[in-house]
C-alpha cells in the first residue's frame, strides 16, 4: 500500500494526538464526576434550573419597606426584606451578569395587602417559562420579555410569602434572570398572587 | 526528512480522527471548553432544564394541566393541579416513564377529614416502576414515632403504586408538591415538598406492588 501521506509529511499521527489529550481521559468523563466535584473544585456549581446554595453569599444588602424604592447592586447576595404588605415596596434587581445570584429572604409574615414589585434592570428580563406558585393554589409563568414581577398579598396570615420564604434569582445568561422559590407550605398557605408583566 | 511512519502504514492521521470512524464522537465535544464550571453553570450554552437523578427538578418551563374534579386523572408531563381533599379516593395514572420527563402533582387545597386515599400508579403495562430506595417522609399514626420514612422496594418486584392517606392537618397541604421525574427509561424518581408547621400531624405514604 502506498503511503497515504506521500507529499504531505507534516501530518500528526493518532498517537501524537492522543498524547495531547492525556490530560482528559474521555472515557472517564461522566456527569456524576463532573457535577459532584469530588475534592476537585470548591467553587459553587450553579446549575441553571436548580436552586443555588446560600453558601458564600453575602448579606450585605437589605430590601426593607421603609427604603423603597430599593436598587440592588450586589450580584452574590442574600437580601433580607421585612416586606409584609404594610407599604408598597419596589425592588430593582441588579444587572443580570453570568453567575449572579440574589436571594430575597423575607423576615416577617404578610399582614396587609400592599404590593411588592420586583423589576429587572433596563433591557433585561425573566427567562420565559419561569414558574411560581400563586394564589389558589395555581401557578403563574413568565413569557418572553416579562421584566416585572408583582406580588400582592392577601392581607391574611395564609400568604405564600411569609417569614422564611425565599425568592431565588439566578443568572446563567447575561441579561436574563431565572427564578426559583422556597415557600413555607403549611396546611393553608394558599393566598397571595404573583403576576409577571412587561413594562 | 524520512517518513516517520516508514514500516507502519496502518496509521490514522488527525484529519481521519476528527472526521470519520469511531472517533467522530469527538466532534461533539469541544475539548477546549470542557471543564466543570462550563458544564455545571451552562453559561450561554444551554437553557434547557437540567435533570439529575437525585435532585428534585425545577418547575421552570413546565406546562400546566388542571385536573379539578377528576377521580381518575391521567397525569401528563408538567404540573398537574389536583383538588384531592381526602373526601373521595383519587387514582392517578402516571404517563410512561421516558427519559427527561417531569410530572408534578400540585396540591391545590388542604386535605380535610375524609381519609380517602390518593393513589399514584405507574404505567404497569410498560413495566414502569418507582426507583428502588426512594425515601419519602411519612407521618404515621403511632404516637411513639410519628415521623418515619416510607421506602420503595429495593429489589424486584419493584414498587409500582404509591398511596397517600391524609386526614385533616396532613402534610399534603395547599401548595404541596410531589415530583416524579425520569432519568432512566421505565423508572420514576420521586420526591416531595410537603407542608410543615406545628400543626401538621398526619400523612402516610405507602409504596406497594400489585
Amino acid at each position: 500500500m502506498a503511503s497515504p501521506i506521500a507529499g504531505n509529511e507534516s501530518f500528526t499521527t493518532v498517537e501524537n494526538t492522543v498524547g495531547q489529550l492525556d490530560r482528559l481521559n474521555v472515557a472517564d468523563v461522566r456527569a456524576f464526576d463532573l457535577v459532584t466535584q469530588n475534592l476537585l473544585i470548591e467553587d459553587n456549581a450553579r446549575i441553571s434550573s436548580l436552586k443555588p446554595s446560600l453558601e458564600g453569599l453575602s448579606a450585605a444588602e437589605t430590601a426593607n419597606e421603609a427604603d423603597t424604592p430599593i436598587t440592588l447592586t450586589g450580584t452574590n447576595n442574600i437580601v433580607l426584606s421585612d416586606f409584609n404588605g404594610g407599604g408598597a415596596t419596589v425592588v430593582n434587581l441588579p444587572a443580570a451578569t453570568e453567575n449572579a445570584t440574589v436571594v430575597l429572604l423575607f423576615t416577617t409574615g404578610n399582614t396587609a395587602n400592599n404590593t411588592l414589585t420586583i423589576n429587572c434592570a433596563s433591557g433585561e428580563e425573566f427567562l420565559a417559562g419561569t414558574t411560581l406558585k400563586s394564589a389558589g393554589v395555581t401557578v403563574v409563568q413568565s413569557t418572553s420579555g416579562n421584566n416585572r414581577l408583582v406580588y400582592t398579598p392577601s392581607g391574611t396570615t395564609t400568604n405564600l410569602v411569609n417569614m422564611g420564604t425565599r425568592l431565588y434569582f439566578l443568572c446563567t445568561n447575561a441579561g436574563v434572570w431565572r427564578m426559583n422559590s422556597k415557600f413555607n407550605c403549611s396546611e393553608t398557605t394558599a393566598t397571595g398572587a404573583f403576576v409577571f408583566s412587561t413594562v | 526528512m524520512a517518513s516517520p511512519i516508514a514500516g507502519n502504514e496502518s496509521f490514522r492521521n488527525v484529519e481521519n480522527v476528527t472526521a470519520s470512524g469511531a472517533e467522530t464522537a469527538l466532534d461533539s465535544v469541544n475539548v477546549s471548553q470542557l471543564n466543570v464550571n462550563v458544564l455545571t453553570t451552562e453559561n450561554n450554552l444551554d437553557i434547557t432544564t437540567t435533570l439529575l437523578s437525585n435532585v428534585k427538578p425545577s418547575l421552570e418551563g413546565l406546562p400546566v394541566t388542571d385536573h379539578t374534579g377528576q377521580v381518575a386523572p391521567n397525569y401528563v408531563e408538567g404540573i398537574n393541579i389536583s383538588d384531592y381533599n381526602g373526601s373521595a379516593a383519587r387514582a392517578v395514572q402516571l404517563p410512561a416513564a421516558t427519559v427527561g420527563k417531569v410530572v408534578v402533582h400540585l396540591q391545590a387545597a388542604a386535605v380535610g377529614a375524609g381519609g380517602a386515599d390518593l393513589e399514584f400508579d405507574v404505567l404497569k403495562t410498560a413495566g414502569d416502576y418507582f426507583a428502588p430506595g426512594t425515601n419519602l417522609l411519612s407521618l404515621s399514626a403511632g404516637p411513639a414515632l410519628p415521623l418515619v420514612f416510607s421506602s420503595s422496594a429495593a429489589t424486584t418486584p419493584y414498587s409500582t403504586d404509591l398511596d397517600f392517606e391524609g386526614v385533616a392537618n396532613s402534610t399534603l397541604g395547599a401548595g404541596a408538591l410531589i415530583y416524579f421525574w425520569c432519568t432512566k427509561q421505565g423508572e420514576w424518581h420521586v420526591a416531595h415538598d410537603l407542608a410543615s408547621s406545628a400543626t401538621v400531624a398526619t400523612g402516610i405514604f405507602t409504596f406497594s406492588s400489585n
